[in-house]
């Protein structure tokens, strides 16, 4: 089990690294000079020229990653192109927002999805379960972008209840968090019913009926138990779909954040903090997948009898 | 110099380029009154930190927020004059090659250091000095230096005679900011700004927010301002909302006590309605352009070039996209810059037919999808794009491109991220480009279309010996009357021989909600909150 575990740990390191050295060369692959942008419209020749001595760039590239892998391992994220300051903290002080917003919108997609999930698998097939199905249809069939326009006119324009930009407290949270976990609920909404209803057909389920087990902690215990192991392996995935997420809504919310720091550094091409702001994408997505990993372990108990035999 | 007294500000008439407000309560008779926060959502579009150093980045949303932080030495005034702010008076060498600035003698800069003959000194020649590769520089043309004759006497020399000087200096990217901060805080001082303005930096958070406290001392408005003293509003906080559904939201919903750049369908009913008040100002600017890569085939082709100009309903195009908000442009100066030449309205028509001859004439035939193509060459045109629908120009591209695509003409769109985009438009690879650039004064034409005076990522790559030689001359000339003439020439030159082709005029506006007094609009399309209270 231990062994297990530093395996992945080594294969989660492996997989960051890898990911910094894919992208610092598909960055440097890439058509496109910062300095030309950041020397501006006006710019001479000699002030780009100027700029591209500055920034360190016009260094053979074998150089420029050996340079950057050192930093890093220093913990030393370089220093922004575009605006002179460290990657780091300009990251860390992007980061808690952009957590909050990714954990309270797992927590919504967690409570919706499973919640949802359950009532529907409950009622198969009668009008509550095709409601919930038919809402999630529509949901998934548009984009996250459309569904935050739609949730600011509902409840913040014509509602009046809840305020969209920033102004210190808890609410103006609320609607980047529902939308953006209603948005990742889905998937796992379907993942929960369908592993709730594939289940309950199942021969176990049968035996415990015949034992004279009652329906009630037939459908929360053993079955719901067996549906959600599908849903924890999701959550690793439906990661990336947060992320990706982040990014719409933090533009669309006027928020601060990894993601729209990361699109508008790519926009700039502002290497160095499209390397940091992926970084911290890539290690947590990384970390989630080892957590998920290790949660399979503890509510499965067929994973450990495995672990066990191996 | 010019004596404006205080009662007769903001009254240009609307549409002569000055600040034109509308809705229900745009004037009213109440008395201002001190105190209250102002939220204004502002379209920050990319930025990804904010960079409040004056004289560092041209990118208009910072100066949007600079000028409230930040005074210069003079103010624009109407019909091309210019007032006194912190220079009290000032007079020109008679060979034009120096100007001498009477300072104020009451000016202190937010960290309580003075501004006096050294600090416009110290700025000048920190925006002239190459090794800090500000952006201003451009602004101060040919200047050497400035001497300091005594604490409030400054001396500005210039190797030749610079026409745009006084505009330049009364623009945002020549304001002035402390020596003292700028010294301290070295190369964080873009996120520490400190002027002398009616407002003081206070905070800011990446990309999102930035604070702005009244400053109490305050006492030294441009000519024409609303009122003396100190500004009415405690507080100014501009947040950056780049998305513009967002921002009609917030302040939809009181989040916001205003907000900037309103699409033109929300823009139009905020208009008609009492719930909000619209200021608006002509963007002082070369208009936003297409051009054509004349260094390239078959664009260095002139009859190709009128071609497509002819091909293009550029009133219709403007209309069916900004709804009747934004005016079309005839020329590539906006309407209140100096020699912008009214005579142009009108002067051409669209006339495919005419177009459609041209072409054919020059052998490029009608392939079967429409196109045209000669010796195997389709005409594709690749319009290279790196802002998006900013002010809705992929918009109007798209209505264009249809009607370039009756003629023949086959327009791809190539969106590229900034650092791509910069580079090939350096290395020419592109077929036509879009874009516009503010500035005060008519010499900004030298800017996009000499050779030896433009950035070298120029949207132009323009090389007409005649026209070089007739923007020479009126950069140089300090003759307003010669350098209009010379103007009207270098404008009808320019759209004759296609080099630019002038889409539409940008009116700046911000939309506020009706309780908000006073926003005004300066000369130049900037928004100004020193007059700016709040109704209780």
């Amino acid at each position: 089990m231990m062994r297990q575990l530093l395996a992945r740990v080594f294969a989660s390191i492996s997989v960051v690294f890898g990911a910094v050295t894919l992208l610092f060369l598909i960055l440097n692959w890439l058509p496109g000079d910062p300095a030309t942008l950041i020397a501006g419209q006006d710019a001479s020749a000699e002030m780009i020229e100027r700029v591209r001595t500055q920034i360190g760039l016009g260094r053979p590239i074998g150089e420029q990653y050996r340079d950057y892998i050192a930093s890093l391992l220093r913990g030393d994220l370089g220093t922004s192109y575009v605006t002179r300051e460290p990657v780091l903290d300009r990251i860390s002080s992007q980061f808690p927002a952009t957590l909050s917003l990714t954990l309270g919108a797992s927590l919504v997609a967690v409570v919706v999805g499973v919640g949802l999930g359950v009532v529907s698998a409950r009622y198969h097939g009668r009008w509550l379960d095709q409601l919930i199905q038919s809402a999630a249809l529509a949901l998934v069939s548009v984009p996250a972008f459309w569904l935050g326009i739609l949730s600011i006119l509902v409840f913040s324009v014509w509602l009046g209840w809840l305020p969209v930009l920033d102004d210190g407290t808890f609410w103006p949270s609320v609607l980047p968090v529902g939308c953006l976990g209603v948005f990742v609920s889905v998937p796992l909404l379907r993942l929960v019913r369908d592993g709730l209803i594939g289940t309950l057909s199942e021969p176990f389920v049968m035996t415990l009926r015949a034992k004279g087990l009652g329906e009630r902690r037939l459908f929360f215990v053993h079955a719901l138990r067996n549906a959600l192991i599908p849903a924890v392996s999701l959550l690793s995935v439906l990661i990336g779909d947060l992320l990706a997420g982040a990014v719409i809504i933090e533009t669309l919310f006027a928020r601060q954040g990894v993601g729209r720091l990361a699109v508008e550094a790519i926009g700039s091409k502002d290497l160095p903090m499209v390397q940091g702001a992926i970084l911290f994408a890539s290690t947590g997505y990384v970390l989630v997948n080892l957590l998920v990993d290790v949660a399979i372990v503890a509510i499965d108990p067929r994973t450990r009898a495995r672990a066990r035999g191996a | 110099m010019l004596v404006v007294g205080l009662a007769c500000k903001r009254v240009d008439a609307p549409g002569a380029g000055g600040t034109s407000a509308s809705g229900s309560a745009a004037v009213s008779s109440t008395t201002p009154h001190a105190g209250g926060e102002l939220v204004i959502a502002f379209d920050g579009a990319a930025i990804t930190q904010f960079s409040l150093d004056p004289h560092k980045l041209p990118f208009a949303p910072h100066h949007r927020v600079i000028r409230s932080i930040a005074d210069s030495l003079v103010v624009a005034l109407p019909n091309h004059r210019f007032g006194s702010w912190l220079a009290r008076s000032w007079e020109r060498s008679a060979d034009g090659r120096s100007y001498t600035f009477h300072l104020r003698d009451d000016v202190r800069f937010h960290d309580g250091t003075r501004f006096d003959a050294a600090a416009v000194a110290f700025n000048f020649d920190r925006i002239k000095d190459p090794k800090n590769a500000l952006m201003s520089v451009s602004d101060l043309g040919p200047y050497e230096r400035t001497v300091v004759i005594d604490d409030f006497t400054a001396r500005v020399e210039l190797s030749r005679p610079f026409a745009p000087l006084l505009a330049n200096l009364s623009k945002s990217s020549l304001a002035i900011v402390s020596p003292a901060a700028v010294a301290k805080y070295g190369v964080e001082f873009p996120t520490h700004p400190v002027g002398t303005g009616p407002f003081r930096f206070e905070s800011l958070k990446p990309a999102t927010e930035i604070v702005l406290v009244k400053n109490p001392d305050y006492r030294w408005p441009p000519e024409g301002a609303g009122h003396a003293g100190a500004a009415w509003l405690e507080r100014l906080v501009f947040k950056n909302v780049p998305e513009e559904a967002t921002r009609v939201a917030v302040l939809e919903n009181g989040q916001a006590g205003a907000a900037d750049l309103i699409p033109p369908q929300n823009l139009i009913g905020m208009r008609a309605s009492p719930t909000y008040r619209v200021v608006a100002g002509e963007l002082l600017n070369h208009n936003y352009s297409l051009y054509l890569n004349v260094q390239r085939e078959p664009w260095n082709d002139e009859r190709v070039r009128l071609a497509f100009k002819l091909s293009l309903d550029i009133d219709a195009a403007v209309k069916t996209v900004h709804l009747g908000t934004q005016a079309r442009a005839w020329s590539s100066l906006s309407p209140s810059l100096l020699g912008y030449d009214p005579a142009l309205v009108g002067s051409w028509k669209p006339d495919p037919a005419a177009a459609a001859r041209l072409l054919d004439d020059l052998g490029w035939q009608v392939g079967e999808d429409g196109v045209r193509s000669k010796q195997g060459k389709r005409l594709t045109v690749v319009f290279m794009d790196t802002q998006g629908n900013r002010e809705k120009r992929l918009d109007l591209l798209t209505v264009m491109r249809r009607q370039l695509r009756a003629t023949g003409f086959d327009v791809r769109i190539d969106s590229q991220p900034g650092g791509s985009y910069q580079e090939k438009v350096l290395a020419g690879d592109f077929d036509l480009l879009g874009g516009s650039l503010f500035a005060p004064d008519p010499d900004v034409l030298r800017r996009i279309h000499s050779p030896a005076f433009r950035g070298a990522t120029s949207v132009s790559k323009v090389d007409d010996p005649e026209l070089e030689r007739l923007l020479e001359q009126a950069a140089s000339s300090l003759d307003d009357e010669e350098r209009k003439a010379i103007y009207a020439r270098v404008q009808r030159l320019v759209l004759d021989r296609t080099y630019s082709i002038p889409i539409y005029v940008l009116e700046y506006s911000v939309v506020a909600r009706e309780s908000i007094e006073g926003i005004a609009i300066d000369r130049h399309g900037f928004p100004l909150f020193f007059d700016a209270w709040i109704r209780s």
